[in-house]
């Protein structure tokens, strides 16, 4: 027999520890439309989850297992919820002060209980790209998250985001100031290094000195992980005395950002507001030879879109779809609608909401934006689903419902992209996570308060 | 292959040129530039500057791939079969380059005070629209780097336009010793993560404050830079010092420039200075170091406030510069456009320099300075074929670039700009010719220009201003201008009658793009008369039209009508009752006019106050009835209830009579542009038939028509007379309320229509009781097409063209015409100078005969010469239409050789014919303010040698 001091700390525990258990969930959900994927549709579809991922799409007749429970909705619309690829929302601020941050981590910023989240998901979004803002040189990892959980681990999906950098001017910067800051971290990590190298060779000769000499009792380095200080984390530019030598933990926190930067281990989230910055942008990523580069644009890169092409970059269209200019011939205002440009020219890219417009706030909108100028229904979905999850790097995990993907998904009660359609229910890893019959806030906004 | 061929050729031409020189000299060796890869391409151009120096006349611009080949001046040296571009009689020069821009530089400044390692490459916007760049011929240009710090960093120079376009992306090292740079932020950067080695320390403030400061800040820091200071700034000194990079230094007062020098001196750099406003007075030590100034001559676009210390640069600052072995390049100052470079070329000379140095300052001297002379600047062999077209001496300030070619490509043409043309349409345009013929008198000679802007001439003189954008043409120095000529009499577009109702305009509109008319405004015909081929004593109305019209408005010259009459008479006692009967006649149809109009006026004032009253009356009614309330009601529902007793009574059956009532139909005719609707009330009286016609597209006109009635075949039938023009219409009742119509007119064909029946009239009585009740006031009088023209002439809308050629003839007309107060002129007057002094007090002018040179008495003579002796005013008639109408200045040219002179010949068929038309306010002048209508001439007017170049109607050059 247990006693009773034992037991009932271990049940503490298992309680703590539920939340946990709770969060690979089993569900079964079958709708009168279930979309997996840009233009594949399955009428009176069933998506089976367990342990948090999809692991069987079918029709109505596919098998659910007898200890997962099913939730019928004849009426609704599944797809895999909308995703937004980049947004600095959420966090208690967008950027820090310090121009080059490459040891933030917006994990350490994103707040979970931020009103932001709970209304993404109200409208049917199931996962964001959360990632330092742009006005900074160097802004630090971003995290790809759903919008439900209580701590950061809870909402994280997959490993990370990616480093963010500016090559659009931080606010009252000129660009040429901006690119300088830019190199003058670079060459101040390429001289921090080089001396760490030379360190590190002089040390060595030292202790082959040393055990030349037959001492062998200075083995104070040596903390027994050998993994980290077993060097050549140094993979990019010129060779240099002691680059090998070059281990983890030899680096500060900024050094180490710096270094994965610049050796292509996190994509890079490269922020190119105008057209010209794009020029700039895909200049230093060529120089550098980094090719994991997703470039943030406006809609004015549409004038770029022949270089993003031929580069055959990845693109995320952020704050607005069409560029506004006034010809300096005619003086005529002409409107380019920037995502049309994009598809046209066979570019990878997704598009984002816009922050404090009633309309552009949503995905749905934006989405709808693009079918009105001229995009399939497949390719305007394929915006807001599968290519974010393309330029996250998490193809087949979210944005389309497929075997081994995650329980991520929206019903709505009916067009994705039609302005009178509801959210209904979300379900985040098989878990539901929203429903809209118990959404107080939404019913005290509908119905009025009640008491 | 091809290549092949061309040497093959080239050698067998070559051979006999061999066999030629035998004197000893040996055989020219094959040109380099028919030695290359690539297909070579050729423009000609009447003039090419190679550089300010090198100019050929009438030469050709060899390229090949992107690059200069040649600039041949030979067209025998050209290889065979080289397909040549002719731009014209234009100048070709190397592209501009400009020495600085505002691009970069000027805006956010970075936080350093130096900052060596900075590059204005960063902040260039390749995707900046360079119309405006490339319009004013620049094809490269410079990138300054921030240009209110100590050391702003790195110059680059781009190209305006191409594929690749950059030339240098890390240039020189701009330094500012202006005060500009001096107290810049103080530079703060935290360390991350801030530690005991690495502490955070206070802000840093930076040097300079002062010139001193700024000297020894620069020294200090390229010391350092040699010592190993292992900042960015320190490198990139270092680096540029090694590599002994161009230091440019902004730097305008005598202080500012000694302390460059110091610099350059001291580093062993080749130095540009700046600015250098006061740098004449350096100008030995600046050559001792072999030092480049950027000047940039004060051109002001506004009257900027410069401040109590400005001073202009010396008037002689550049020759003393270029004298001294400096190399000038010029740039505008900043209170100027940084594109007008030809127009800081123009303005460097004002300070002393030679064309070619000016020109090159802006071309060879700028390319030079800037490290990029190697590639651009020039047209030496090998150099980038950048280069621009203009019109114009390069740096003459009406000189426009036309075209502009970057590496052998065609990058910007004005005029394929679709804005351009646009404007150019309605817009400016500049005529430049040797002499000018204003309408009047002697013409101005010795080069003149005339400014047509919005269809309008703007000015016209020695010069005139020449607005951007604007169209120049320059006709040679050989060229005349003279207003656009003015036919008197013509009958294009009308046959032997016009109805005088019909628009005139209409008939022009579209001239533009017809032949005929066309043929008319080739000629210098920019304005005709046009009016009916026959002319009846009562008069036919004529209008004064443009020759080249889109629409009618555009057509007419005025509203203003010209009315012809005939005052010939064959016999001598009914002269005076030829043409004063006519005006008699056609004041009385005036009169009943005047009445009409007085009586109409009258109505509509009386309806007016009646109207006025009605509602006086009904609001006060509506004020009693919501006083007293129900009582009125009750009135009002037995009135409703007496109505509706009449209208039974109404109905009371009665036979219905299958023709009265109102009908409806809708003639449809491949002739007409567009369907009529119509109605007719048709009411019968046994076989009397009364029709009453209305249409919408004529409101309040009716015509009231008397026919016949058949009512065994159910025929109704109109016949109408109208000008000599027989029109039958009949209408067969087929089914009840359905009528088949044919109109038929005798002679051209019948249309088919059908009438449908929407109201029912039980007969004659009741329409007469309508038309009673619906008073539409007095109504006009009926159209008497004779009078018209008479009409016109007394509403003072008109003036009469008489033909009268003997002196009773004459007389007559103006007895007639003076008894009446109208104005008048004679067309013929073959005896007119007989009767001069009577013309001439009453101010009459007369046109001439068409037979412009008659043959009396064996003797060539030109009747006009007569009036012109005579002291009558006069103009010229074609009489005719088409291209034999357009031979009239041709054939004038003729009557001016035979005793009329160019200068009568010509104010009679412009000026002398607006006066007498009376359209003097529009046409017949070169004049501001009158109608853009100028012709372009080879050479003098009226000379058979003599050529129309361009002629413009409206402002809008008709094409040739």
């Amino acid at each position: 027999m247990i006693p009773s001091r034992t037991l009932f700390p271990a049940l503490a525990l298992g309680l703590l520890a539920a939340p946990a258990v709770a969060q690979d969930g089993a569900v079964a959900v079958r709708a009168g439309k279930v979309i997996t994927g840009p233009g594949q549709v399955i009428e009176n579809g069933t998506v089976v989850v367990q342990n948090g991922r999809i692991v069987a799409v079918g029709g109505a007749d596919l098998e659910v297992p007898f200890d997962v429970l099913l939730h019928e909705h004849p009426d609704a619309v599944l797809f895999a919820g909308f995703h937004e690829t980049h947004t600095s929302n959420g966090m208690d601020r967008p950027n820090e002060n310090v121009p080059v941050a490459p040891f933030l981590d917006v994990a350490d910023s994103i707040d979970p209980v931020s009103f932001f989240y709970e209304n993404e998901l109200r409208s049917g979004v199931t996962a964001l790209g959360v990632i330092p803002g742009n006005n900074t040189v160097i802004g630090g990892m971003g995290r790809i998250v759903a919008p439900h959980g209580m701590t950061v681990e809870e909402m994280a999906l997959g490993e990370g985001m990616g480093m963010k950098i500016a090559i659009g001017p931080r606010f009252g910067w000129s660009r040429s100031a901006q690119m300088a800051e830019l190199r003058e971290a670079e060459e101040a990590l390429n001289d921090a290094l080089r001396r760490k190298g030379q360190e590190l060779l002089d040390k060595h000769a030292a202790a082959d000195d040393a055990a030349a000499a037959g001492d062998e009792s200075d083995n104070s380095d040596d903390d027994g992980d050998s993994k980290d200080n077993a060097g050549g984390i140094v993979r990019f530019g010129e060779d240099f005395p002691g680059k090998e030598l070059i281990s983890e933990e030899d680096l500060d926190d900024p050094q180490r950002g710096m270094v994965h930067i610049l050796n292509g281990d996190v994509k890079i989230w490269l922020s190119c507001p105008s057209a010209t910055d794009v020029a700039h942008g895909l200049r230093w990523a060529s120089e550098h030879g980094l090719e994991d580069v997703v470039y943030v644009v406006s809609a004015d890169a549409h004038k770029a879109a022949d270089m993003l092409a031929e580069a055959d970059a990845m693109v995320a269209l952020v704050g607005g779809l069409e560029a506004v200019e006034i010809d300096p011939v005619s003086g005529k205002e002409k409107r380019t609608f920037a995502p049309t440009v994009f598809a046209e020219k066979g570019i990878t890219f997704s598009i984002g909401s816009e922050k404090g417009r009633m309309g552009p706030d949503r995905l749905a909108y934006q989405a709808a934006l693009c079918m009105r100028e001229g995009m399939s229904r497949a390719d305007a979905m394929a915006l807001v689903t599968s290519n974010p999850a393309k330029l996250w790097g998490m193809e087949g995990r979210v944005g389309t419902l497929q075997e081994g993907a995650l329980g991520n998904f929206t019903l709505m009660s009916g067009d994705p992209l039609a302005a009178d359609s509801q959210v209904l229910h979300v379900f985040v890893k098989g878990n539901h996570v929203y429903d809209r019959s118990t959404d107080e806030r939404l019913q005290r906004l509908l119905e009025g308060r009640n008491q | 292959m091809k290549q092949f061929l061309i040497l093959a050729a080239l050698a067998a031409v070559a051979a006999p040129a061999a066999i030629s020189s035998l004197g000893g000299e040996e055989v020219a060796p094959v040109p380099v530039w028919l030695t290359g890869e690539g297909e070579l391409e050729a423009y000609k151009a009447a003039k090419i500057y190679v550089d300010g120096e090198t100019v050929h006349q009438d030469a050709f611009l060899l390229v090949r791939d992107g690059k200069v080949a040649a600039v041949v001046a030979d067209e025998a040296e050209l290889p065979p079969f080289l397909a040549i571009t002719d731009l014209g009689e234009v100048t070709v020069m190397p592209g501009l380059v400009a020495a600085d821009s505002p691009l970069t530089g000027n805006g956010n400044q970075g936080d350093r005070s130096m900052a060596a390692h900075r590059r204005a490459y960063d902040d260039f916007d390749p995707f900046l629209d360079m119309d405006r760049v490339l319009e004013r011929g620049i094809t490269s240009f410079y990138l300054s780097p921030d240009r209110r710090r100590l050391v702003g960093g790195r110059g680059a120079v781009v190209k305006a336009a191409g594929s690749d376009r950059v030339l240098t992306e890390v240039g020189d090292l701009r330094v500012s010793l202006r005060p500009e740079a001096y107290n810049p932020p103080v530079y703060f950067r935290p360390p991350i993560p801030p530690t005991n080695e690495n502490p955070i320390v206070p802000a840093e403030r930076q040097a300079p404050m002062t010139r001193a400061g700024a000297l020894l800040a620069l020294r200090e820091s390229a010391v350092g830079s040699q010592w190993g200071a292992e900042d960015l700034h320190s490198r990139a000194m270092a680096r540029f010092l090694r590599d002994k990079g161009t230091l440019r230094v902004a730097a305008e007062a005598d202080g500012e420039i000694r302390g460059a020098l110091e610099l350059a001196d001291a580093w062993d750099t080749p130095i540009v200075i700046d600015g250098g406003s006061e740098a004449d007075n350096l100008a030995s030590a600046l050559a001792g170091l072999r030092a480049s100034v950027v000047f940039h001559p004060p051109i002001f676009t506004s009257l900027p406030d410069l401040g109590p210390d400005w001073e202009p640069p010396a008037p002689d600052a550049l020759r003393k510069l270029s004298d001294a072995g400096v190399s000038v390049a010029l740039s505008p100052s900043a209170y100027g456009r940084w594109t007008w470079l030809l127009e800081s070329a123009a303005a460097g000379m004002a300070f002393g320099l030679s064309e070619e140095e000016a020109i090159n300052g802006v071309t060879k001297t700028a390319a030079e300075v800037l490290g990029v002379g190697d590639r651009v600047g020039s047209l030496m062999p090998g150099r980038d074929a950048d280069f621009i077209v203009i019109h114009g001496e390069p740096l003459d300030a009406a000189a426009s670039v036309g075209q502009v070619f970057i590496e052998g490509e065609k990058v910007w043409d004005r005029a394929s700009r679709a804005e351009e043309a646009e404007l150019a349409a309605s817009n400016a345009v500049v005529l430049r010719a040797g002499t000018l013929w204003s309408g009047d008198g002697s013409p101005m000679t010795g080069g003149v220009e005339v400014l047509l802007k919005d269809g309008k001439i703007v000015a016209a003189g020695r010069t005139v201003p020449h607005p951007s954008g604007a169209r120049v043409i320059d006709a040679g120095a050989d060229a005349h201008l003279t207003p656009g000529f003015i036919d008197a009499r013509n009958t294009q577009g009308v046959g032997r009658s016009w109805d005088p109702r019909a628009e005139m305009g209409l008939l022009a509109a579209g001239a533009r793009n017809d032949e005929n008319w066309q043929a008319l405004a080739k000629a210098g015909i920019t304005t005709a008369v046009i009016g009916p081929s026959s002319v009846s004593a009562s008069g036919v109305i004529a209008t004064a039209v443009k020759t080249a019209a889109e629409s009618s408005d555009e057509a007419y010259v005025q509203d203003r009508r010209v009315v012809l009459m005939n005052g010939r008479s064959n016999s001598v006692s009914g002269l005076d009752s030829v043409v004063s009967g006519q005006l008699r006649g056609g004041k009385s149809y005036f009169d009943k006019w005047e009445k009409y109009r007085a009586d109409r006026a009258k109505w509509e004032e009386e309806q007016a106050k009646k109207k006025a009253e009605e509602r006086k009356s009904s609001e006060a009614d509506l004020r009693k009835r919501l006083a007293t309330g129900a009582q009125v009601e009750k009135k009002e529902d037995t009135a409703a209830e007496e109505e509706v007793a009449a209208d039974e009574e109404e109905e009371a059956p009665a036979e219905v009579d299958p023709i009265n009532g109102l009908w409806e139909g809708t003639i449809e005719a491949e002739q007409l542009p567009e369907p009529i609707d119509f109605q007719a009330r048709l009411f019968h009286e046994g076989s009397k038939l009364t029709g009453i016609f209305t249409t919408p597209l004529a409101p309040g006109e009716e015509a009231e028509l008397e026919g016949t009635w058949d009512a065994d075949s159910m025929t109704a039938s109109f016949e109408l007379d109208e000008e000599g023009i027989s029109i039958t219409v009949t209408g067969v009742v087929d089914a009840p309320d359905h009528m088949n119509v044919t109109v038929e007119v005798v002679g051209f064909g019948s249309t088919d229509f059908e009438m449908n029946r929407i109201e029912v009239d039980s007969g004659p009585a009741k329409i007469e009781r309508k038309r009673v009740k619906k008073d539409s006031g007095p109504q006009p009088p009926r159209l008497d097409a004779r009078y018209e023209g008479i009409r016109a002439l007394y509403e003072g809308r008109a003036v009469a063209l008489v033909y009268a050629d003997s002196v009773d003839e004459i007389k007559a007309a103006v007895k007639a015409f003076q008894d009446a107060k109208l104005p008048m002129h004679l067309v013929g007057g073959a005896e007119a100078h007989e009767v001069a002094d009577m013309l001439r007090s009453a101010g009459i002018g007369v046109i001439a005969p068409s037979e412009l040179v008659s043959r009396e008495n064996g003797m060539d003579v030109v009747p006009a010469a007569k009036l012109n002796e005579a002291g009558l005013h006069f103009a010229f008639q074609s009489n005719s239409n088409g291209r034999r109408a357009a031979m009239l200045p041709q054939a004038l040219a003729m009557a001016a050789r035979y005793g009329l002179g160019t200068e009568q010949a010509l104010h009679g068929l412009t000026a002398g014919a607006a006066d007498l038309l009376g359209i003097s306010h529009r046409v017949g002048r070169v004049k501001a303010g009158l109608d853009g209508d100028i012709v372009v001439h080879s050479g003098a007017p009226f000379d058979l040698r003599t050529r129309i170049t361009h002629v413009f109607v409206n402002g809008q050059e008709v094409s040739q």
